[in-house]
């Protein structure tokens, strides 16, 4: 399982230390991606990043909101309160302009590591110039 | 985003209970399993952000936890998938207050910066202060070394120490069988005789006073002291080593010649403050300090016999001497040796003068020559300036208090914080604020400083008391360089006062030194000058018009007027020659002293604001007259 920045990631072997460094920016770049197909509240994010992952990428529940107050301050995202399915108001997210320019050139940026990487062989023969590994994180 | 006025003025008055009561109420209103209610809260209170933000932060994690329920997460176990609440609240915090607006992250910038610069402010406060009282920095400065630093420029053989030594113990008082018949009493000091019932120094008198003779007399048979003070003027220097403790060489010169041995033990016990004054400082400071001035009396006293006995080339020659020696003294390492100097080259110069009044047409042009050369000789060139600085003084007074305050009680050991407030006291040592300074540091003890009668004057005023050693009377005021008699009074007041001293510093007024010097160095100049007018008088037959007539041959350097950029002036009208500075107006009078004040003469050549003004304050018509003399007359042959 890959952990989200919300885990106590300071293991003190260094292969964890490296998972942790490696996904610096992944929870981000997930929570954008999802945005980026509709608005959705809190809890909704942390379940649909747990799902489409396979359960490779975890965001911790304390963490979703932290991670969604950063991207509001920087304008990568806006919040609106809203009467939700049941008619209780929820607080929603949606993506804003800046947010999508944001996701675009993340996106780019892995498709580079990723395309990278399986040239190196690191991903492995098989995922060599498939595009799989970008995919899932789209 | 910025505060709202809510969170500045309402904040203070809201009590806790309400708040939270209305925070339990819209965490309910949104639909959060009570069980929860808990941790919502928790985690918001933890944040400690604005209420309006506490208040949105719970009703979105009310939310949360009611959307969990929805999707069959029990309570519970919503609770413990949220995960630590510490955390939580942490990183909300942080989160939320990135949102907030550039004014609110200025001032919060600003009071971090502020914070940081108060602890450092404390730190560094806490450092120094625990240094005062906590560190105990070990003795490292050698003094001594410092002060003898100068010593290796004269030679070992070319000093004057030993024949000093020598002379001191060949000087002898007059037996008092001799100077009975002058008054002298049972229990009188033997260099005393009595004039009138008033104590007089022998060695003090000048002809024509009835007990003269008596002086004359005793002073042709102090032979040995006199070569020996004839081969310390001919050394480069008298070469003292300074010390601590008494130099067993002086120590027992000053046994042969009478002393009382009792007087210089040797080391002293540190732990008694009186000796520690006398057995250490004094003779780091003070070395044969009142002999060397006492001997120098003798040669003026001997010169006068001379002169009376009809030798005045013998007389210059001892005249030169004594010159000589204050030349020395002017050398050494601290101001108040330097001042004893000064003293006795004005002494010689005057009697020079006296000489030259009553016999210059019988000495030779090579005794002539030989005074020039010799008087010439102190200071390096004419019209120098001598000045002073503190060296060796601070010097000591570091030494002084090394010692008085380590550990150890013997020098050796650490600083203790009172001998610490004392260094600092005197690190900046200079002429004004070394007194107010050790003003301060007399707090701790009973510290004393003193050097000329003014800054005696301001122990006086401040409750000290002087008494005088010869008749232990009270002092009203000291002498201008008697700062080594003062001292022996303030050593003495020591030894009767049951907290004595701690330590005692002689600190001389730079200013008045440096005034000294400048006055002093006038005089010189004008007894070269004098002698420079003679010598062109006996090669031309006529004396000079100008001082430039005089220069290169038989003045090798013009002295300067320190009143202008220019050389002193020097005039003849044919009965009278005169040589002066312009002095303060800054006009050339002719020579024509100020009409106003004849203090104009001692204050020649100092500052413009000691120049006697006029009623609307500006300084007088009139110059500073140095010498002036008749001439025979004898007109410029061209």
């Amino acid at each position: 399982m890959i952990k989200g920045p919300d885990m106590p990631a300071r293991r003190k072997t260094s292969p964890a230390k490296l998972d942790a460094e490696l996904m610096r920016g992944v929870a981000s770049t997930a929570v954008l991606s999802l945005l980026a197909q509709r608005e959705q509240y809190g809890y909704e994010l942390v379940q649909a990043i747990a799902e489409q992952s396979g359960g490779l990428i975890r965001i911790g529940q304390s963490t979703v909101y932290p991670l969604l107050y950063n991207l509001e301050s920087k304008g990568h995202v806006e919040s609106v309160w809203r009467d939700g399915d049941a008619g209780r108001p929820r607080k929603y997210y949606r993506l804003t302009r800046k947010g999508r320019r944001r996701l675009s050139a993340s996106q780019t940026q892995w498709r580079a590591v990723v395309d990278g990487m399986s040239r190196l062989g690191v991903l492995g023969q098989a995922l060599a110039g498939s595009g799989v590994a970008a995919g899932r994180l789209r | 985003m910025t505060a709202p006025l809510s969170h500045f003025v309402l904040v203070p008055i809201w009590s806790w209970k309400s708040f939270k009561r209305r925070l339990t109420e819209t965490i309910e209103t949104h639909g959060a399993p009570r069980e929860t209610n808990g941790l919502i809260i928790d985690v918001v209170t933890r944040t400690r952000l604005w209420p309006r933000e506490q208040m949105d932060v719970a009703r979105e994690l009310a939310c949360h936890f009611r959307d969990a329920e929805a999707a069959g997460q029990s309570p519970n176990e919503a609770v413990e998938a949220f995960g630590p609440p510490r955390l939580a609240a942490k990183l909300i915090r942080r989160a939320k207050r990135r949102q907030r607006g550039p004014v609110w992250k200025t001032w919060y910038a600003s009071t971090r910066g502020l914070g940081i610069v108060t602890a450092l402010a404390i730190i560094a406060l806490a450092w120094h202060t625990s240094r005062v009282f906590l560190v105990q920095p070990t003795v490292a400065i050698d003094a001594l070394a410092e002060l003898n630093a100068a010593q290796p420029r004269i030679h070992a053989g070319a000093r004057g120490y030993a024949p000093l030594l020598e002379a001191i113990a060949s000087f002898r008082h007059p037996p008092a069988e001799l100077i009975r018949s002058y008054g002298f009493e049972p229990g009188d000091r033997p260099e005393n005789i009595r004039v009138h019932g008033e104590p007089v120094r022998w060695i003090d008198l000048e002809p024509g006073h009835p007990a003269w003779p008596l002086a004359a007399a005793h002073a042709a048979t102090l032979t040995d002291t006199l070569d020996a003070l004839g081969r310390v003027a001919s050394s480069q220097g008298i070469g003292y080593v300074y010390r601590l403790g008494f130099d067993p060489a002086y120590v027992a010169a000053k046994v042969a010649a009478g002393g009382d041995p009792s007087q210089f033990q040797d080391p002293l016990p540190r732990s008694e403050w009186h000796n520690l004054i006398e057995g250490s400082v004094l003779s780091a400071l003070l070395p044969h300090l009142s002999d060397v001035r006492e001997l120098s009396l003798l040669l003026t006293l001997a010169a006068d016999a001379e002169s009376q006995a009809g030798r005045p080339d013998m007389a210059a020659q001892r005249l030169a001497d004594a010159a000589a020696i204050g030349g020395h003294m002017l050398d050494s390492g601290t101001v108040i040796e330097q001042l004893v100097g000064l003293a006795i080259i004005r002494r010689s110069v005057d009697r020079c003068h006296r000489l030259l009044d009553a016999s210059a047409e019988r000495m030779d042009g090579e005794t002539l020559m030989m005074l020039a050369h010799r008087f010439g000789g102190i200071g390096q060139a004419p019209g120098v300036r001598w000045r002073f600085d503190l060296t060796g003084e601070r010097i000591a007074g570091v030494d002084t208090i090394q010692r008085a305050f380590s550990d150890d009680g013997d020098g050796g050991g650490h600083l203790t914080n009172e001998g610490i407030a004392f260094l600092h006291a005197i690190g900046s040592m200079n002429a004004e604020s070394a007194v107010i300074d050790m003003h301060k540091a007399a707090r701790l003890g009973r510290i004393v400083l003193f050097a000329d009668r003014r800054s005696a004057q301001r122990f006086l005023e401040r409750g000290y008391v002087l008494f005088d050693r010869a008749n232990g009377r009270p002092l009203a005021e000291l002498r201008d360089g008697d700062a080594a008699s003062a001292l022996h009074i303030f050593l003495e007041e020591a030894q009767n006062d049951p907290d004595g001293l701690l330590a005692g510093l002689m600190v001389p007024s730079l200013e008045s030194a440096f005034e000294r010097a400048v006055v002093v160095g006038g005089h010189r100049d004008a007894l070269l000058v004098r002698l420079a007018a003679i010598l062109f008088e006996r090669a031309n037959g006529w004396y000079p018009q100008q001082i430039d007539e005089l220069a290169p041959r038989w003045l090798p350097r013009l002295p300067l007027d320190p009143w202008i950029d220019a050389p002193m002036r020097l005039r003849s009208d044919g009965a009278t020659l005169t040589f002066y500075s312009v002095g303060g107006d800054l006009d050339d009078d002719g020579g024509t002293p100020p009409s106003v004040s004849s203090d104009a003469q001692q204050h020649v050549m100092c500052e413009h604001d000691r120049w006697p003004a006029d009623g609307q304050g500006s300084p007088v018509d009139g110059d500073a007259v140095l010498w002036s003399g008749q001439i025979d007359g004898k007109p410029r042959s061209d």
